[in-house]
């Protein structure tokens, strides 16, 4: 079974006033957190730690090696959850936080995912953290980790996406892939969410340009105790780039 | 509040209300049909037996399991159903694996609508409405694929899925909230996903209620949204752009019994900060639409269950 991090930010007050941003707050945040924790609890996994507001800290996603502690937390669960604001800079994602501890905001160019440690799936429910014209900048991050689950445009707080954090859950707890839980689960085909999945594949998938979309881990990556898990792809074994979105 | 708060948020108001195009006067309020877990159960097999003819084969028979708010059948080759207790909602996943099944081109939207509108029309959706209502297409969503190599080779984008949305309508009046029913095909025309979450009415009128106007509802939404910056200098009419207003009954989300179909207005904001480039997510807000509230909305959110405090 699997181990689990969750990060919630609902209010970011002390950032607006410090002015470290003008972004508002959520309503609906720990609705979603809430229901993929006890979605996946319910389905016997194991909650490595669940941080709200300014108990979520920048540290824990930046590599040990660039000064932050993923050791201890996101790269020592095999899943991990964030909503927040984001954004990216030229492909790099970037998301707020309301305290800094370091920093107000992380930025994936100080991830690096995988390792020798735990982690194999990132989901955060933020906006435009992947560039579509510029994916290859998320490149640096996946040292083993499997897949990243974002957004390439738009992401919505609401009544009509307030349960995407039980419908992921129930998704990855039923035997669907990593991928399609997430899209699936955060498309209310309503509201205009922008899901997208990331992954790395090997030669044989790149396969000199005539893809095997099968073999992706977009393809065949489940949760832990419910269906196949790829192995991991160490960066020597890494020759291509593989996304999955949906758009309205 | 100084002058130019108010300034904004009247702006804001008047933008808002301006959005949405001329509201009855009064609107029934319909009762809706009982569910739990039984009926939600039989839904499930009707809905299964649409389902079977759909993938020409017998779908009624699987491992039914219940958990907490919701009835799942497990059936073999990777499918499943499942049905929620509190509203009858229904869904159907065909086991296809994400990457399988492509589309061979990347076709148009009006021949990608049409597919999804045809296959739509064996769902036997009129079933799952009453008199004087109706699933309509609203719109089509895509999802896609591609790939680079390490030096920027680029492969695709290919067409994975092609998912319609519907709408139900009573009379000329929309059910807003997510959409009443989807259609999620894959290359072949598989049901990869069907999503069928129209709410029983009955005919029963609980009353007939006199509508707010845009302005009066839009007054209400902004309320709501000044709450979202509580404690900065801005106020949300200065950070955020409005981008829908609308007006029609409201069906909430599927794991959330509902008694009555009332009158909404929804309005929707994107909101990246003031900053060119700021983070974002963006809002979506739902009142009462009508002089009397018949719906329990959720407007403030629930707090962290379990969450652990932190010690640095």
């Amino acid at each position: 079974m699997a181990t689990f991090g969750i990060e919630g930010i609902r209010y970011f007050g002390n950032a607006r006033a410090n002015m470290v941003s003008t972004s508002a707050d959520f309503t609906y945040t720990f609705n979603i957190c809430n229901g993929l924790d006890e979605a996946l609890r319910d389905a016997g996994h194991t909650r490595g730690f669940y941080w709200a507001n300014q108990d979520c800290w920048e540290t824990d996603i930046r590599d040990t090696d660039q000064g932050g502690d993923d050791v201890t937390y996101v790269d020592n669960v095999d899943l991990f959850f964030i909503m927040t604001h984001g954004n990216n800079d030229s492909g790099v994602a970037r998301m707020l936080y309301d305290t800094p501890m370091n920093e107000w905001r992380t930025h994936a160019n100080e991830w690096q995912l995988g390792e020798n440690w735990n982690c194999e799936w990132v989901m955060a429910y933020s906006c435009h953290t992947v560039d579509l014209a510029n994916v290859g900048a998320m490149w640096p991050i996946f040292d083993r980790l499997h897949i990243y689950c974002g957004a390439w445009e738009d992401m919505w707080d609401g009544t009509t996406t307030d349960e995407v954090g039980e419908d992921i859950g129930d998704n990855l707890t039923d035997g669907d892939t990593i991928a399609e839980s997430w899209i699936d689960g955060v498309s209310d085909w309503k509201v205009d969410n922008h899901p997208v999945t990331v992954c790395v594949g090997d030669a044989a998938t790149w396969n000199g340009g005539n893809v095997a979309w099968d073999r992706s881990h977009l393809n065949r990556d489940h949760l832990w105790g419910h269906g196949n898990v790829e192995a991991d792809l160490a960066p020597t074994q890494q020759a291509c780039l593989l996304w999955r979105w949906a758009e309205g | 509040m100084s002058t130019n708060d108010r300034t904004s948020n009247d702006k804001m108001i008047e933008r808002l209300a301006a959005l949405v195009p001329e509201v009855p006067e009064h609107l029934r309020v319909i009762a809706l049909a009982p569910v739990g877990v039984e009926a939600a159960e039989e839904r499930l097999e009707r809905f299964m037996v649409t389902m079977g003819e759909c993938c020409e084969q017998r779908l009624d028979r699987g491992d039914r399991v219940r958990r907490k708010d919701r009835t799942l059948l497990r059936l073999t080759n990777g499918r499943r159903a499942v049905a929620y207790h509190a509203s009858g909602a229904l869904e159907f996943h065909g086991g296809i694996e994400p990457m399988a099944d492509l589309f061979e081109e990347m076709s148009d939207t009006r021949h990608l609508s049409s597919l999804v509108k045809k296959a739509a029309g064996r769902l036997d959706a009129q079933y799952w409405v009453g008199r004087d209502e109706r699933l309509v297409f609203e719109r089509l969503w895509r999802i896609k694929a591609a790939a680079a190599d390490a030096r920027g080779k680029m492969v695709g984008p290919v067409l994975c899925r092609a998912v319609g949305a519907f709408r139900h309508m009573i009379g000329e009046v929309p059910v807003l909230g997510a959409a009443s029913m989807a259609v999620q095909l894959s290359g072949s025309g598989a049901f990869d996903v069907v999503r069928m979450y129209p709410r029983a009415t009955t005919n029963e009128t609980i009353d007939e209620v006199e509508v707010l106007s845009p302005i009066e509802a839009a007054a209400r939404v902004m309320q709501h949204a000044d709450r979202l910056m509580a404690g900065g200098a801005e106020r949300f009419a200065d950070v955020a752009e409005p981008t829908s207003f609308e007006f029609g009954y409201y069906s909430t989300s599927k794991r959330q019994a509902q008694r009555v179909l009332a009158p909404v207005y929804t309005a929707t904001f994107r909101s990246g900060g003031k900053g060119e480039g700021d983070e974002s997510l963006n809002h979506f807000i739902v009142v009462g639409g009508g002089t009397r509230d018949y719906l329990e909305l959720c407007q403030t959110g629930r707090q962290p269950l379990g969450a652990h405090r932190r010690v640095s």
